[in-house]
């Protein structure tokens, strides 16, 4: 550190400590708000970051762009439009997820995400530079020989303010006890006399007022800037973990370990060399990770089967059949698209291979995975290495190293359940993007890697309309095994899991083994996508397969149906739908985000997605069709109930 | 109809969804950020200069005030017709359809950028550079007859998006000119492929400089420094030199070259923090990353030279905070007639839009265009403009920006320094022009 050249030992290690707990105090603040709403609605909000930073923006709005005084801004907005926002959300958005899967909720909240992202940026234009001064700009004071700014100050005490008041609130008011209560059992609490629905609303009105404190006091520290403010929240994660997703008190000391944990690395680990320089900024996530493994082992819940309606799997013929209409009408279609729109088209053609890389493990098995687009990029790295001139081995590589590291991911995994595995395996994609992908000898230094194009069997897919119908060839083919697999008896294990795991274990099925090989299955068909979408870009960069890529991925596979190898074809045409339409209408940008606030309500009212919707319309339309599908019987079963039936004799 | 309705939008769902994330990539790279600037090379070397060089030649300005040196070199009828800067449309009249995207009455170009996206906005004023350029260009009757028409594609920020927009162009078009997108590597391969003149304002990443046939307005080559920067600084602060650190930000560069607002505002927060911890090197010194009105409005007196918290710990020491530019400057607009260009036929096409760096070099892209054009005629082909356009060793665009070496891609090594005063920026040296000491030295 700078200043008198003879300073101990002690006092270096108090300023890092209190420069430690400055940070840890924005953590703390952060990750409160999120714990409030989990522990009261069950809810893990992925959006409570772009709550805060509207909030933020509409106070600069109020105090800076109309110049009304501080505290009457504060007020309106912390108190008024904050719990406001909460309580519509709550009304409009979570209300209809009462008993959702882990799936289904937390695609609503990344669908709320891109909602509010794209309110916040239409109505405060993100070309404007706009500043946010921090409280009392520049007092500021001398503690252990480090500068504090009352700012930073403030921080700390309202963080602690706020963690003691819910702390008290939650514990010994009635109120606050309905609160925690409305998640546990709502029926028996309005069978005591509260109104679930009221306070529900009230929960997350608090919520919101707590991101808005949070959006309030980080904007002037950090930028007034859309994007940092809503994914700023992602840091905190492991301060909430610390406490459980349930105690304050733990959430705040998780917070300041978090922050000393950084000061402290800042401070006295030198590592210097391109493997370390993404082990900093990947501390929160190392903390979450760690911090998910060693918690206790999570008691195994009955299910609730929400909108469970499992699709009719299609035949064998079925499946046949569909896989041949689809490459039939991708050669058709390619020879009528520009070449420009080839590639759009193709793009949603290798995220509808992605997508369907999570059927087998969420939509059959309840498993949510957030770093499919992880995979993926290991997958377009070893095409990149292994595939030079198009070679099939860089294929093979791509499949068999993404599906390596799933078995290496899924061990520590295979204990946690639900929310809990979702989130270690976004904090695994985290810290691939900090240690792996950046790292220069991954993708060069300012680099990409070309990645070539498939040739295989004499057959060179280098032209723009042949690699359109080879992508479609390649979902067709995966997507016949994908529903071969659900036929099959994996595919009845995994049905299973999804169920109940409790009942899996009372009839001795591995819970263990099944998990392993679906994470296995799922990355290797991630891993083969993405080597495939890097031959369609003709290049892989570190850029292209982020952590925060996977969560829209997972939003358009639920919305297109995840339970169904033709929901995500549909999820993966609907991105490219809608890059083909921007291309050619340049003023549509803002509207898409408004079309996300409808595609999030809509998964509510159908978890099953679009295709299951599409599908259900079809055979109303055509009821001989579906009859026919009706009668077919599943395969095997005739010949086990041949068997039982000649053994009992 | 409810249903029907329902399953419309929702199929409509947000698709931007990805593509919004598709820009969130922009925010890992921020959080892998943390603080710091990086300067156009981001190399690991440091800022003082060791290559022998020759004595400092100060003084030497290019790119003048009066604008006579138009058309110089080549072309087909120089341009004294017209007013300053007049590169003319030569007594060439049009050849008919030569090539793709060419008839005889029109020449359409394509500008592809970042304009929607999760930030959005991010490269538009290449788009209104662009539209301004030519809007200019045809009132001055167009090139050899034929008038220009510019098509302007989205790249989304997003790389697959950009390989998209390029593959376009390349059928529907003569030429690109004037792009600008974070993501240029995703179109770099198919533009190579299909042979199309790629007239970029500025490249970001290493493939598309590097590509065969993008001859871009300001060649910035990844792997060179520009030395006079520092040979400035070198001699007017040999002690502070001493003990110099080079801060650049840690994260995929064609992010972070590309989103300079984002680089803006990490060099802020830097120096507010220095500001509460009140201490400030003797020196600073950033690129044209800071030289926006944004990053004056964000960062108050902390990143301002004497701000107040330096001289407490540095007594007696001004703590200077400077920004080097390689192009003129807005303020000075009334002593350089293509900037008064760029600036008024900016606002013409699209009122109220703010002319910025990237702007500054999609007109110089525009105009090198034209120049190419000029000295290739009638029969406008692909292939004759990479004739031409290789064949340019010196374009500074009448003084818009220094001379840089488009045939060689290499930039040029001047530079001019304004210091970051309460006022604003104001000229700090040389008094007029740039000033060239130094040379490109090889990083890597």
């Amino acid at each position: 550190m700078h200043g008198e050249p003879d300073e101990d030992v002690v006092t270096q290690f108090l300023q890092y400590t209190v420069l430690g707990i400055v940070t840890g105090a924005v953590y703390a603040i952060a990750a409160t708000g999120l714990v409030v709403t989990y522990s009261t609605s069950g809810i893990f909000n992925i959006a409570h970051g772009a709550i805060g930073m509207v909030m933020a923006f509409l106070y600069w709005e109020l105090r800076i762009n109309h110049h009304w005084p501080a505290p009457i801004a504060l007020f309106i907005v912390v108190f008024v439009a904050a719990p406001l926002l909460g309580a519509v959300i709550e009304r409009t958005l979570m209300r209809r997820l009462r008993g959702a899967s882990v799936a289904q909720s937390l695609v609503v909240t990344v669908g709320l995400l891109v909602l509010l992202l794209g309110v916040g940026e239409a109505i405060w234009k993100p070309t404007v530079a706009r500043e946010l001064a921090p409280f009392f700009d520049p007092k500021k004071f001398k503690l252990l020989g480090v500068f504090v700014s009352w700012h930073d100050a403030i921080t700390i005490l309202v963080g602690i303010a706020v963690a003691i008041f819910l702390y008290i609130f939650l514990a010994r008011t009635r109120i606050g006890i309905a609160m925690r209560a409305v998640v546990d059992d709502r029926n028996l609490l309005s069978l005591n006399g509260a109104q679930p629905d009221r306070v529900s609303m009230l929960s997350w009105a608090i919520g919101s007022s707590l991101a808005a404190i949070a959006g309030i006091l980080l904007a002037p520290k950090l930028q007034l800037n859309h994007i940092v403010l809503t994914l700023l929240v992602v840091n905190a994660y492991a301060a909430a973990m610390v406490g459980r997703l349930r105690s304050l008190p733990m959430t705040y000391v998780g917070g300041l370990i978090l922050g000393l944990a950084e000061s402290y690395y800042i401070g006295y680990i030198h590592l210097t060399g391109s493997w370390w320089i993404g082990l900093r900024p990947s501390l929160p996530t190392i903390m979450l990770f760690v911090v998910l493994l060693l918690l206790p082992e999570s008691r195994l819940r009955a299910a609730r089967l929400a909108g469970a309606v499992s699709p009719r799997v299609p035949s064998r013929r079925m499946s046949l059949t569909g896989a041949v209409i689809l490459v039939g009408v991708a050669a058709i279609v390619s020879q009528f698209l520009g070449s420009g729109d080839l590639i759009r088209v193709g793009q949603g053609l290798a995220f509808a291979l992605i997508m369907l890389s999570l059927v087998p493990l969420t939509g059959y098995g309840g498993q949510v995975s957030l770093c499919q687009m992880t995979f993926a990029g290991l997958g377009a790295f070893a095409m990149a290495k292994l595939g030079v001139n198009g070679s099939i081995v860089g294929l093979v590589v791509a499949a068999g190293l993404a599906a390596a590291v799933g078995a290496v991911i899924a061990l520590p995994a295979l204990r946690l359940q639900g929310l809990y595995l979702a989130l270690s395996t976004m904090a695994f994609a985290a810290l691939m993007d900090y240690m792996f992908f950046t790292n220069q000898h991954v993708f060069g230094n300012f680099g990409t890697l070309p990645v070539a194009r498939l040739k295989f069997l004499g057959l060179h897919f280098t032209g723009e309309k042949s690699y359109f119908v080879l992508l479609a060839i390649a979902f067709a083919g995966l997507s016949m095994l994908v529903m071969w697999v659900r036929r099959g008896p994996f595919g009845r294990r995994l049905s299973a899991m999804r169920d109940s795991q409790v009942a899996c274990a009372t009839i001795g099925m591995s819970l263990a083994r099944t998990k392993l090989v679906v994470f296995m299955l799922s990355a290797a068909m991630a891993g083969l996508a993405g080597a495939l979408y890097g031959g369609l870009k003709g290049s892989a960069g570190p850029i292209d397969f982020q952590m925060f890529q996977s969560l829209p991925i997972l939003l358009l596979a639920v919305l297109g149906g995840i339970t169904t190898a033709s929901g995500a074809l549909i999820g993966g045409l609907a991105f490219a739908f809608l890059g083909v339409l921007q291309a050619h209408v340049a003023s549509i940008g803002g509207l898409t985000f408004l079309l996300t606030g409808l595609g999030a309500v809509s998964i509510g009212r159908n978890p099953n997605g679009l295709s299951f919707m599409f599908s259900q319309r079809l055979r109303r339309l055509f009821p001989r069709f579906s009859a026919e599908t009706v009668a077919l019987p599943e395969p095997g079963f005739d010949e086990e109930v041949e068997r039982v039936a000649a053994s009992a004799g | 109809m409810r249903v029907r309705a329902k399953v419309v939008a929702s199929v409509l769902l947000s698709v931007s969804l990805l593509a919004t994330a598709c820009g969130a990539r922009l925010t890992a790279a921020q959080r892998a950020a943390g603080i710091g600037a990086l300067t156009k090379n981001g190399g690991s070397t440091t800022g003082s200069a060791t290559g022998g060089t020759t004595g400092a030649t100060t003084g030497s300005s290019i790119g003048g005030t009066t604008g006579a040196t138009g058309a110089t070199t080549g072309g087909a009828a120089g341009g004294t017709t017209g007013g300053a800067n007049n590169l003319g449309s030569g007594s060439c009249s049009s050849g008919g359809a030569t090539d793709t995207g060419v008839t005889a009455n029109q020449i359409t170009l394509a500008t592809v950028a970042d304009v929607s996206g999760v930030q959005p906005g991010l490269f538009k004023s290449a788009w209104q550079a662009m539209s301004a350029v030519t809007a200019y260009i045809n009132s001055q009757g167009g090139i050899c007859g034929r008038q220009l028409k510019d098509l302007q594609l989205d790249s989304q920020a997003d790389s697959t998006q950009n390989r998209a927009a390029v593959q376009q162009a390349c059928t529907q078009s003569f030429a690109l000119v004037g792009s600008m997108s974070a993501f240029d590597d995703g179109g770099a391969s198919v533009g190579q492929q299909c042979g199309i003149p790629d007239i970029s304002a500025i490249t970001v990443n290493a493939a598309r400089s590097n590509a065969s046939n993008v001859y871009p307005a300001y060649p910035v080559g990844p792997n060179y420094i520009n030395t006079s920067w520092g040979l400035q600084i070198k001699q007017r602060y040999p002690d502070a030199i001493k003990k110099s650190a080079f801060i650049t930000l840690n994260a995929g560069a064609s992010v972070q070259n590309g989103n300079q607002r984002i680089k803006a505002l990490s060099i802020v927060r830097l120096q507010k923090a220095m500001q509460q911890a009140g201490w400030f090197p003797q020196v600073r010194v950033w690129d044209s990353v800071a030289y926006s009105p944004a990053y004056l409005s964000q960062g108050g007196t902390a990143v301002q030279s004497q701000p107040s918290g330096c001289n407490d710990v540095l007594k007696n020491v001004p703590c200077p905070a400077y920004v080097f530019l390689n192009t003129a400057l807005f303020q000075e607009a009334s002593s350089n007639p293509e900037m008064q260009l760029y600036l008024t036929w900016l606002q013409r096409v699209a009122p109220g839009a703010q002319p910025d760096y990237f702007g500054l070099y999609a007109w110089s892209a525009g105009r090198l265009f034209q120049k190419a054009a000029t000295m290739v005629g009638a029969k406008l082909t692909r292939k004759a403009l990479f004739s031409a356009l290789q064949s340019i060793h010196s374009w500074n665009d009448f003084g818009l920006h220094i001379a840089h070496d488009i045939g060689a891609k290499r930039e040029g090594n001047c530079t001019l320094y304004v210091e970051i005063k309460s006022s604003g920026f104001v000229r700090a040296f040389p008094a007029s022009g740039w000033t060239c000491t130094g040379s490109l030295m090889k990083t890597s």
